[in-house]
């Protein structure tokens, strides 16, 4: 500081000091960084797509979020759509209502994104519909099963299948086997619920609903609600969960009853890693499943993948490579239609046979992907097709 | 089928009882509602299920037992008790305990994932008992209650600590005048606390499917049962909590399961409004 203030007196003039040259250098830094930026900005500019979906809660376990990262890694890496890097911008919906709508107003207002995939739940894609329809912003919803999404708007699609058509499936199961009282146990969510209501009316034509009861997320018993499902004398019972954790606690509470009923599920129920802890316990149990071709070669190719980059396998199945399949899906749209909300609405309109990891993806009239339910049953511990017992 | 209820209702209130009775424990020496209880159960519940493939009953359940005491110690002595000597309000002190619960959660998820896990037995059709089920775990876990609720009274009543326990609680100031030390009497109604969130932890493990979040859900059923019967009388907040795990029950089997927990809270507003000391409770001090 002395000798800079005596140069600068003697000498007249301005001298740096090391502060000074540091601090300065600094500022240049900075201000080369923001230049390149700015101009890099320009030079490489990017597709943005919104997710919005599960990344945490008892939801994430879906893997939506990584199998979407993986897509969009596996495209980014392969010079991206006509050499345009594809830049996903992920909101955690948590599996309801109001975190989706938070990521999506976010997503729409201030990342002014054109394309949505998700939400990958049923409360989260219900809930951010009607902005997407609204600021004509295409959703593209996967793990979606609510019946309630169907034909919700022209900008609204989804690559799964509505949940009503598994009531059926199950109903012809039961009708088959001879069965007539009908235990209904359900979550009340917007996804869960259908499917009960669904398979209720669809027995009501040949049997009778002798216990038909909801229960809320999270509830820890179960004890009562299957006391009267004991008493109500059925011969089957029917569970919807959304969440799979209670799948477990009520088949377990219904064995300890001396409940002798036969166990159905939805296909939430088919939860691998729980069934092989326990297969005892699930034994003939018949829960519906998305049809599809777990050894075909794109769904072998997505596992592997997916276990090389996260190290364990693919979670769940069909609706894990879904969400994986739905960016592919986009990525062909913006790819020959552009980035533009009316061109894609074209594509995913007119979208047929498209080849995924989750078998061939078409969307009908009512925006609903169009696959198919078929039934599996726990066997000796493993999940075997039910048609070829 | 209505006793199946009732036995329904003593098994889920016993449960709820062991939560509630090492959570008032430290509330009537602290007077702050320590939700990091709820920790201490969840914690004892994975460690109890985690050992016991290893231990059998006897070692997993003194593995979640030593755990929940020391992590009750820990708390105490390097959180609860520095805030105190600042001078944190109840209310802080409510909030600081639910970081603890939702820390400690987030722990879980991230050593054992999120996945459900049940204890390593078989199940087994329950006996017949006066033509209600009941599985002899069930037995067990309701015996266990009833041998605590005989404990707590004579504890309370008949030994110095409890002695000490009940000063404290009635005016902790007073107390030190008389030479008692109420600090340490703090510490001994955590670490006791932790014994008993250990019991509770593995009594979920034994009868329930448990989660990460399983703190939270019993250690609220807990609360409420605490406040139905009394927060500041111990045996009070045992026979709160079979009062609320009958109304949950009865109300699931008249009306619908989808209103247990509205059913459980209607009755702590209710308590709140016409009897805040709760059934068996007292206006100041301690009972029992």
């Amino acid at each position: 500081m002395e000798l800079r203030k005596e140069l600068e007196v003697r000498f007249g003039g301005y001298y740096m000091d090391k502060k000074r040259l540091v601090n300065f250098g600094i500022v240049a830094v900075l201000a080369i960084i923001i230049v390149l930026l700015v101009v890099f900005s320009g030079t490489t500019e990017t597709y943005k797509i919104g997710y919005v979906g599960a990344m945490t809660g008892p939801m994430a376990k879906y893997g939506s979020y990584e199998a979407v990262s993986l897509a969009v890694e596996e495209i980014n890496d392969n010079g991206g759509i006509g050499g345009k890097k594809i830049e996903l911008i992920a909101e955690d919906g948590k599996c309801n209502a109001q975190d989706a709508v938070a990521g999506v107003n976010k997503l729409i207002f201030s990342d002014n994104v054109k394309v949505i995939l998700g939400g990958h739940c049923s409360p989260e894609s219900l809930a951010i519909a009607p902005v997407s329809e609204e600021n004509k912003v295409i959703q593209l919803a996967s793990i979606t099963t609510s019946p309630k999404y169907s034909a919700l708007g022209e900008y609204i699609f989804r690559t799964s299948p509505s949940s009503a058509v598994q009531g059926g499936v199950i109903s012809d199961a039961i009708k088959k086997l001879g069965y007539t009282k009908v235990a209904i146990l359900f979550e009340k969510t917007d996804y869960a619920e259908p499917i009960a209501e669904n398979l209720k009316s669809n027995v009501e034509k040949f049997g009778q609903v002798v216990y038909y009861d909801k229960y809320i997320t999270g509830a820890g018993d179960f004890k009562t609600e299957i006391s009267k499902i004991v008493e109500s004398g059925a011969e089957v019972v029917f569970i919807s969960p959304q969440v799979p954790d209670a799948t477990l606690l009520i088949v377990k509470q219904l064995l300890e009853q001396g409940s002798k009923a036969k166990i159905f599920g939805n296909d939430v129920t088919g939860n691998l890693s729980v069934i092989e802890k326990d297969p005892t316990i699930f034994e003939g149990m018949i829960f519906t499943t998305p049809s599809f071709d777990a050894n075909s070669e794109l769904y072998l190719m997505f596992a592997s993948k997916y276990k090389e980059k996260y190290g364990v396998d693919v979670p769940y199945g069909f609706w894990t490579a879904e969400s994986y399949d739905a960016v592919f899906v986009i990525a062909n749209a913006i790819n020959e239609k552009g980035y533009d909300s009316e061109g894609i609405k074209a594509y995913l309109e007119n979208l047929k046979d498209f080849k995924g990891s989750s078998g061939l993806i078409s969307i009908n009239e009512l925006h609903d992907g169009i696959r198919t339910y078929s039934l599996r049953m726990v066997k000796e511990g493993k999940l075997l097709d039910y048609d070829n017992q | 089928m209505l006793f199946q209820v009732f036995v329904n209702a003593i098994i889920v209130g016993s449960i709820y009882a062991l939560v509630a009775v090492g959570f008032v424990l430290t509330y009537t020496t602290t007077k702050f509602i320590n939700f990091g209880h709820g920790a201490t159960v969840a914690l004892s519940a994975y460690l109890f299920l985690v050992s016991f493939d290893y231990l059998g009953y006897v070692g997993a359940f003194v593995v979640a037992c030593l755990s929940a005491v020391l992590f009750n110690f820990l708390i105490y002595q390097y959180l609860y008790k520095r805030l105190m000597g600042n001078n944190a309000s109840k209310v802080i002190l409510l909030l600081v305990s639910f970081g603890v619960l939702i820390a400690v959660e987030s722990i879980i998820q991230i050593v054992f994932s999120a996945s459900p896990r049940r204890l390593n037995i078989p199940i087994t059709e329950g006996l017949s008992f006066f033509g209600a089920r009941i599985t002899s775990i069930q037995i067990f876990i309701v015996a266990i209650t009833v041998l605590l609720l005989i404990a707590v009274w004579y504890v309370m009543k008949k030994t110095k600590i409890g002695l000490g326990l009940r000063a404290i609680a009635d005016n902790s100031d007073l107390a030190e005048v008389y030479g008692l030390n109420s600090k340490k009497i703090i510490v001994a109604s955590f670490m006791i606390a932790g014994v008993l969130g250990a019991i509770a932890g593995m009594a979920i493990s034994l009868d329930y499917v448990i989660t990460p979040t399983v703190g939270t859900s019993y250690m609220i059923k807990g609360f409420v049962g605490a406040v139905t019967g009394g927060l500041n009388t111990i045996y009070g907040s045992i026979l709160g909590s079979y009062v609320v795990g009958l109304f949950e029950n009865y109300g699931a089997w008249f009306f619908s399961s989808g209103y247990k927990d509205a059913i459980a809270f209607f009755l702590l507003f209710l308590m709140l409004i016409i009897r805040p000391q709760g059934l068996f409770g007292v206006k100041k001090g301690i009972r029992g």
